[in-house]
């Protein structure tokens, strides 16, 4: 079995979701026998990934636009990411410096640059061409896609191949924008994929109705697969320390919800006379500056923190610093980094418009707006050991049960429908 | 040549208002119980439960002289009287039959039988008290919360003058030896009866489940295999909202009920007997000994259901401390809403074994999670905490 997987990010340079998905998913597929071939827009990516043969895809030789012999176009490890799109992201060139950036869970995000030749539209369309050239020479029996930036690519290698195309949702257009102005052209991207593909494979059964809802999909050739983690990574002995923590960790966007973090933490504030509380903000994002102005006129200064971009290391050992993990995200697909914090036997309070909370239940759960009951289960989780100790043994188990190993091979069963 | 006795428990928690951090009560009584949404459920159940069973049974006993041992716990009795009076009528018709015993328990189906002997005796006494006002009775024998006993148990309340207590049918205090005998604890002369939870979960339980090979139950059936028992008597005990609320209308228990008495009719071995008619007729065969409380909860037989994990000690151990507080404030009303919070049901909420994965407890819970549960129950008792100190 010869699989010709499309990607965008891969760890160690980026890892949301979709980076992380596509590491973890590669290897696994590897270690079950699968060969792959892994597309991602690096020139000379030199991750190492055994069984895996990756290649990095340079469109230097073949651009079409105007400063299509610039030196510094080098779509390279990290200056584009199909997350961080803000409707003033990538409508030109800028006068800001180009330089890796990353969220908090050590995702590139796109930063403009001086130089910057190409729109983002034609950097995609650039990008989907180069993959073409060089896929069309490997040998594959069934084309994999993931989210709609390599969407174009493998439609294209699908028509002119005949092979079978599966894709994989890892968030949608409506969920990156929380519904806020979506970009027609990546809608209709990602309609055009859907359509055409054999087979979905959706993060979430969220992420499935919402395809069969908004973008008309078929039901029947979605298949739900869920993201996972590997416990192991997360674990740290505990620490003394004299404060309590809350963490957010994430894009710094209205999908991630962060504003209803700090309306909670503002909650939290009022309520508790001595508050002994830090609120962390972690990660990075276009909502960054007006967080922080919200932050002050809340009057959370010197409560509440932000750190930016964190390697992963550090994100990890804030896992284990925090007495509580929120995730208030508008519209999360899944939302691995709660596996992640599960992992490292934090607390987590969870939306309910999220993947994850479809399947696991050792977590609070709240609607993203409902910050006054975020409020309540925060204080209830800093002030009852009760309530921490009980959560986190069975949420550290529960957390176990989400193994890569099950993604690949459920994966694999869906590659072998279509063989 | 086994009688039957079939016990029913009768009882319905009063469950609580939701409660934040933010929440504070100006009257704990009406502010920490959600009495609109009691009402609702208690009216859901009446219909579903209370009002065709005791219906069927009352023409049962009339036409074939079936006799049944009930308990019912003050908490369901306080909101028949406040929201169905009508509830109370018909059990007082039943118990009119004379074919009808009722037992003792603690009014509030509360767990002080765990912590405080003063405390428990109280709650008897409250509940002892009801069954005079209410149906002109003196029961003779005890039923604990739960099935909850122990060989202290079982000796404070023999020396509280009653005859007879109820028990799990336990392999534990059992080891090879039937249920279907009465024994005796170790340390005192009460009578023993242990449910025989085979028979009783095939119909609690197992009625409805379609995986079970024995699916459909039919009453000839069953009546077969209570036929084919040894000893002196088979102890049915179950809730009574096993009809037509554990187990729907629709699965067929009414017309299962409905057939019992004539297929039991049908065998010269077996009759009905109440539970003092029971330990009236037979003597002791052997000695139970219980150094650690049973209760009649799922496979654990054991206090885990409602003790079992951090949160659940957690809120015992606040509402037991509470308790020198609640006499020195000397108010009835806090000590009745103290008690209210007692109720048993509270901290089976909170229970996280089996819950993620799914049925088997397979049990009304009106909380997303045994943890939203924790917080609300914990907020309340910091609330009431609050509120017993400021009176003071």
């Amino acid at each position: 079995m010869r699989i010709l997987m499309l990607g965008w990010e891969f760890p160690p340079y980026v890892s949301g979701g979709l980076g992380r998905h596509c590491y973890e998913l590669t290897r696994n597929l590897a270690a079950n026998g699968v060969k792959v071939t892994f597309f991602m827009p690096k020139k000379g990516a030199h991750i190492h990934v055994p069984g895996v043969e990756i290649v990095g895809v340079s469109p230097k030789h073949h651009t079409t636009g105007r400063h299509a012999s610039s030196k510094s176009w080098d779509i390279g490890p990290y200056p584009i990411s199909p997350y961080a799109l803000g409707p003033y992201m990538y409508s030109g060139p800028t006068t800001e410096t180009h330089k890796p950036v990353s969220n908090g869970s050590g995702e590139a995000l796109l930063e403009t640059t001086e130089n910057y030749p190409l729109n983002f539209f034609e950097a995609v369309q650039v990008y989907n061409k180069s993959v073409v050239r060089e896929a069309l020479g490997k040998k594959f029996d069934v084309i994999h896609a993931h989210d709609w930036i390599t969407m174009p690519a493998a439609v294209e290698l699908k028509e002119r191949t005949g092979k079978p195309l599966i894709v994989t949702v890892h968030s949608t257009e409506y969920d990156r924008t929380a519904n806020i102005y979506p970009m027609e052209w990546i809608v209709s991207i990602e309609r055009k994929g859907i359509e055409k593909a054999d087979r979905v494979i959706a993060v979430s059964k969220m992420t499935k109705d919402e395809l069969v809802k908004k973008y008309g999909a078929d039901d029947k050739k979605i298949r739900v697969i869920y993201n996972a983690v590997n416990p192991y990574e997360y674990k740290q002995p505990p620490q003394k320390k004299k404060e309590k923590m809350v963490l957010f960790a994430g894009r710094l966007t209205n999908q991630k919800g962060p504003v209803f973090f700090l309306r909670a933490a503002k909650e939290v504030l009022e309520h508790e006379k001595d508050p002994n509380v830090k609120f962390v903000v972690c990660g990075k994002g276009d909502l960054l500056p007006q967080l922080i102005e919200e932050a002050i006129h809340m009057g959370l200064t010197g409560k509440v923190m932000f750190t930016g971009y964190i390697p992963d290391d550090d994100l990890v050992r804030l896992y284990n610093m925090a007495d509580v993990y929120v995730l208030p995200s508008v519209s999360e697909p899944f939302g691995i980094t709660v596996l992640e914090a599960m992992a490292a036997r934090t607390p987590v309070i969870i939306s309910k418009t999220s993947g994850v909370s479809e399947v696991i239940k050792h977590c609070f759960k709240v609607d993203f707006w409902d910050t006054q009951e975020m409020a309540n289960k925060i204080i209830s989780i800093l002030k009852h050991n009760s309530l921490k100790k009980c959560m986190t043994k069975n949420a550290e188990k529960e957390a176990d049960r989400f193994d890569w190993d099950n993604v690949a091979k459920d994966t694999i069963k869906v590659y072998r429908e279509l063989m | 040549m086994p009688s039957i006795c079939m016990y029913f428990e009768v009882h319905q928690p009063i469950r609580l208002r939701k409660f934040t951090v933010f929440s504070k009560a100006e009257n704990p009584y009406y502010d920490y119980f959600d009495w609109d949404k009691n009402k609702k459920y208690f009216s859901r159940i009446v219909a579903k439960c209370y009002a065709p069973t005791n219906n069927l049974l009352l023409s049962l006993i009339d036409e074939y002289n079936i006799k049944l041992t009930y308990s019912m716990s003050g908490v369901f009795l306080e909101q028949s009287q406040k929201f169905h009076p009508e509830v109370i009528e018909s059990f007082q018709q039943l118990v009119s039959t004379g074919n009808v015993e009722l037992l003792d328990e603690t009014y509030y189906h509360s767990l002080a039988s765990l912590y405080s002997e003063n405390e428990f005796k109280e709650q008897v006494k409250s509940h002892s008290g009801l069954m005079k006002d209410l149906f002109g009775y003196k029961p003779r024998i005890f039923r604990n919360t739960e099935a909850l006993y122990s060989n202290d148990i079982a000796k404070t309340v023999e020396n509280m003058g009653y005859k007879g207590i109820l028990a799990e049918g336990a392999e534990k205090i059992l080891g090879w030896r039937s249920p279907n005998y009465l024994y005796t604890p170790p340390n005192s002369n009460i009578r023993v009866l242990l449910r025989n939870y085979k028979l009783s979960d095939d119909i609690a339980f197992r009625f409805s489940t379609h995986s079970w090979k024995e699916h459909p139950l039919t009453a000839d059936k069953y009546a077969s295999w209570l036929s084919a028992n040894e000893g002196q008597t088979v102890n049915l005990f179950m809730d009574y909202e096993t009809f037509g609320e554990h187990q729907w209308e629709s699965t067929g228990i009414f017309e299962f009920l409905k057939h019992l008495p004539s297929e039991i009719a049908k065998y010269d071995n077996l009759s009905f007997k109440t539970a003092s008619e029971t330990i009236d007729s037979y003597e002791p065969v052997g000695v139970v000994d219980s150094p650690y409380p049973l209760s009649w909860a799922d496979v654990d037989r054991d206090l885990s259901a409602w003790l079992g994990n951090d949160m659940q000690r957690d809120c015992f151990d606040r509402i037991k401390r509470l308790e020198g507080l609640v006499k020195e404030n000397g108010s009835k009303d806090l000590t009745h809403v103290w008690r209210l919070l007692q109720t048993s049901d509270h901290l089976y909420y909170l229970c996280t074994k089996w819950w993620a994965d799914g049925d088997v407890h397979k049990y009304f819970n009106p909380y997303d999670s045994p943890y939203d549960a924790f917080v609300n129950y914990a907020n309340i008792l910091t609330d009431f905490e609050t509120k017993l100190k400021g009176n003071l």
